[in-house]
């Protein structure tokens, strides 16, 4: 089965002008345009980090396991990890990643038959 | 008709309809019945008894099981058949009488397979699993999806043929092939069935099919897939090993390696595919447990990544809908043109990291507790770190790169009214399911069909009625470690991308052991036929003419114008037949 003669066409991206903005998007994330957002989200973030983690001090937790009876154990391990995972995919994509089209199998796009009227 | 309604297996009703809907053109007509199958299944699965052989058929001398419900099989068919249902929904925009009918057919198969009583009719209907969910891949119609289909449908075969020979053996040593003959890996026939059950589940180094055709799949066809085919390997892997100690690192090691890939990769389609390894890996990981409490938290887990790991794939179907791509790096600032998409995202996304209030919350950490329980620290440790990356690839990813991040300047309608109420719906039920019980509503009506309670049947847990402790995941102290895990993690992404320490997203192909089929072992292939090509005609010739020199030998020897012919027959004939006497003994000697 040959690929459609019309997958590579442009779609639905330039329907709409540059602008636009749904209604709902407005009341529901009108937010996130914030210009200081990032500071904002950083700050809210690193709060209720810190307020899980003070809250440790006051809990006595019943573990199964001797590791995790640590204080802060659970957000350390969380930070760790995903540091760990993120950082690891400067190397891993080095390694890893080759060109888009390296199988010769680049169009991975639906036909025309199933893109949005 | 209630008799008929209650005697027929519900995925046997499927794969009729869905076969004649191939047949019909009329869209809104094989539409009605797409959606309705799925509500006659719910109906005759609730009337229909438990715990009995419902139907029987023989043949060739096998007395198969078509149709028995359990405390296991019922939760995983009642999850099929609601799922096939709003799969039906999200497919309503398209007119697509192949891909409508085969995915009912597929959603047929893997309910009428969760639903029979012995291997050979689980053989029947993984293999029309196999055979109807490759037109899920082919109907995308590109070279790609074609290509990734025919391998797809290879592996699929494969898994299929190593179960087949798997229950031969067992049949022509035990006699018998209810699900319960296995006991064990003591048998060639168990290892091969465990073999084509690790296929279909994806396990470490068999997985890459799954990477491979998913993402290449129509933009409803991987909603599709990413319901059944892994969901019923962890079914039959409950089914046939529960409580096997090699599960859990292979389960462990199925949560931990694709976070690595997903991070690094660009497709989102491709990063759920991997989210799907990762989510069964800790099916397969309670599995090997095998404690009451894991085999709950395996059924009650995969209940609910049916609905959030398809609800992920819905938006992102959504989005490669309106958009045509769902590359990170072609995406961003999506929540402007498709805010209800991406608040179903944001559900989705928060469904799968398990944050409280969401399903994952009450099902992932039941695993989790078998596992503690257990005294299985590495393994727990290696868990709660998949945890963590679970929220980095699905939870904070697929949502900040699609409709966040960086503005890609794409202004697209919302998603199809359709697929909307088919995300509402998953989203619901991702909701639903999370919440604490009020009113005999939230968890607690996914807890009382779980399948080890205090009224348990022996084939299913093996406990003999023994009263099983009730899991409460509403604990402060688990709702305050969890939220420690994710938000300690939430605040590492923060910092990481305020340090411009995460790795932008850049177009590009991530290799992975496929490269080994599709690089090395397809090159070699392709060189054979151009050797072939090109030895073949000379090899032809060579062989011609030496079988004419032998034939032309022959007949000098044993025609009567030839040697034998001549003289000294008595003895010469004695003792060639010796010669071939002493020759067809030593071979047959050998032989047997």
């Amino acid at each position: 089965m040959a690929a459609n003669s019309d997958s590579h066409q442009p779609d639905q991206t330039t329907d709409l002008p540059a602008d636009y903005i749904h209604p709902a998007a407005v009341r529901l994330f009108g937010w996130v345009a914030h210009p200081n957002i990032g500071s904002r989200i950083l700050i809210v973030v690193l709060s209720i980090s810190l307020l899980l983690l003070l809250t440790d001090i006051f809990v006595h937790r019943h573990e199964y396991l001797t590791v995790s009876e640590g204080f802060g154990f659970y957000g350390f391990w969380g930070f760790g990890a995903f540091t760990f995972v993120v950082l690891m995919g400067w190397p891993l994509g080095k390694l890893l990643r080759r060109s888009e089209d390296f199988y010769n199998e680049a169009d991975t796009r639906p036909r025309t038959l199933e893109r949005g009227k | 008709m209630i008799d008929l309604l209650s005697g027929t297996n519900p995925g046997i009703l499927l794969i009729v309809v869905g076969l004649i809907g191939c047949l019909i053109d009329h869209q809104r007509l094989r539409q009605i019945l797409m959606i309705a199958a799925p509500l006659a299944g719910l109906a005759m699965l609730s009337v229909a008894d438990r715990g009995v052989d419902i139907a029987n058929w023989s043949v060739l001398g096998l007395d198969l099981v078509l149709y028995r419900i359990d405390s296991l099989s019922f939760i995983f068919a009642l999850a099929f058949l609601l799922a096939s249902l709003v799969n039906s929904i999200f497919a309503l925009h398209s007119d697509d009488r192949i891909h409508d009918g085969m995915a009912l057919t597929y959603a047929g198969a893997a309910i009428a397979a969760t639903l029979t009583g012995d291997l050979m009719s689980l053989f029947i209907f993984w293999e029309i699993t196999a055979l109807s969910s490759v037109f899920m891949i082919l109907r995308a119609g590109t070279q790609a999806s074609y290509n990734a289909a025919m391998r797809y449908l290879g592996i699929q075969i494969l898994s299929g043929v190593l179960l087949l020979t798997g229950l031969v053996y067992v049949y022509s040593g035990t006699g018998r092939l209810s699900l319960d003959v296995l006991t064990g890996f003591e048998t060639p026939g168990a290892l091969l069935i465990f073999a084509a059950i690790g296929i279909k589940a994806a396990f470490p180094l068999l997985h890459n099919w799954l990477q491979d055709a998913y993402p290449k799949a129509s933009v409803v066809g991987a909603v599709v897939l990413s319901a059944f085919t892994t969901k019923l390997a962890v079914y039959a892997l409950a089914r046939l090993f529960p409580g096997q100690p090699e599960l859990i690192w292979i389960g462990a090691t199925m949560t931990v390696f694709p976070v690595f890939f997903a991070v690094i990769e660009n497709d989102l389609r491709r990063v759920l595919a991997f989210s799907i390894n990762n989510q069964v890996g800790f099916m397969v990981c309670g599995v090997g447990i095998g404690t009451p409490l894991a085999l709950n938290g395996v059924a009650a887990h995969a209940f609910a990544d049916i609905f959030f790991k398809g609800l992920l794939f819905m938006t992102m179907g959504a989005v490669l809908y309106r958009t045509g791509t769902t590359k990170a790096s072609e995406l961003g600032g999506l929540y402007k043109s498709m805010p209800w998409t991406t608040v179903f995202c944001v559900i989705g996304a928060m469904s799968i990291s398990a944050f409280p209030l969401f399903s994952a919350f009450v099902t992932k950490s039941m695993i989790i507790g078998a596992v503690a329980l257990g005294g299985h620290t590495i393994i727990w440790l290696m868990l709660m770190f998949a945890s963590a990356g679970v929220l980095e690839h699905s939870g904070i990813k697929i949502p900040y790169y699609a409709f966040f991040g960086h503005d890609s300047g794409r202004r697209v309608k919302e998603a199809p009214f359709n697929m909307l109420v088919a995300m509402g719906i998953s989203a619901f039920i991702s909701i639903a399911i999370g919440l604490p019980t009020i009113g005999g509503l939230g968890y607690g009506w996914l807890y009382a069909m779980l399948p080890c309670t205090a009224t348990v049947a022996v084939d299913v847990c093996g406990l003999s009625g023994e009263a099983v402790k009730v899991y409460q995941p509403f604990t402060f102290e688990h709702i305050l470690t969890q939220m420690q895990l994710l938000m300690f993690a939430i605040l590492a992404f923060v910092l990481l991308k305020k340090f411009k320490l995460y790795p932008a997203e850049k177009p590009g192909t991530i290799i992975d052991t496929d490269w080994f089929y599709r690089r090395p072992a397809y090159n070699l292939l392709v060189w054979s036929g151009r050797v072939w090509r090109k030895l073949g005609p000379a090899l032809t010739m060579i062989s011609g003419r030496l079988a004419i020199q032998f034939y032309d030998h022959l007949e000098e020897a044993f025609s009567p114008r030839g040697a034998m012919a001549r003289g000294w027959l008595i003895n010469s004939m004695a003792v060639w037949s010796a010669i071939l006497l002493a020759l067809v003994m030593i071979v047959a000697f050998f032989a047997s």
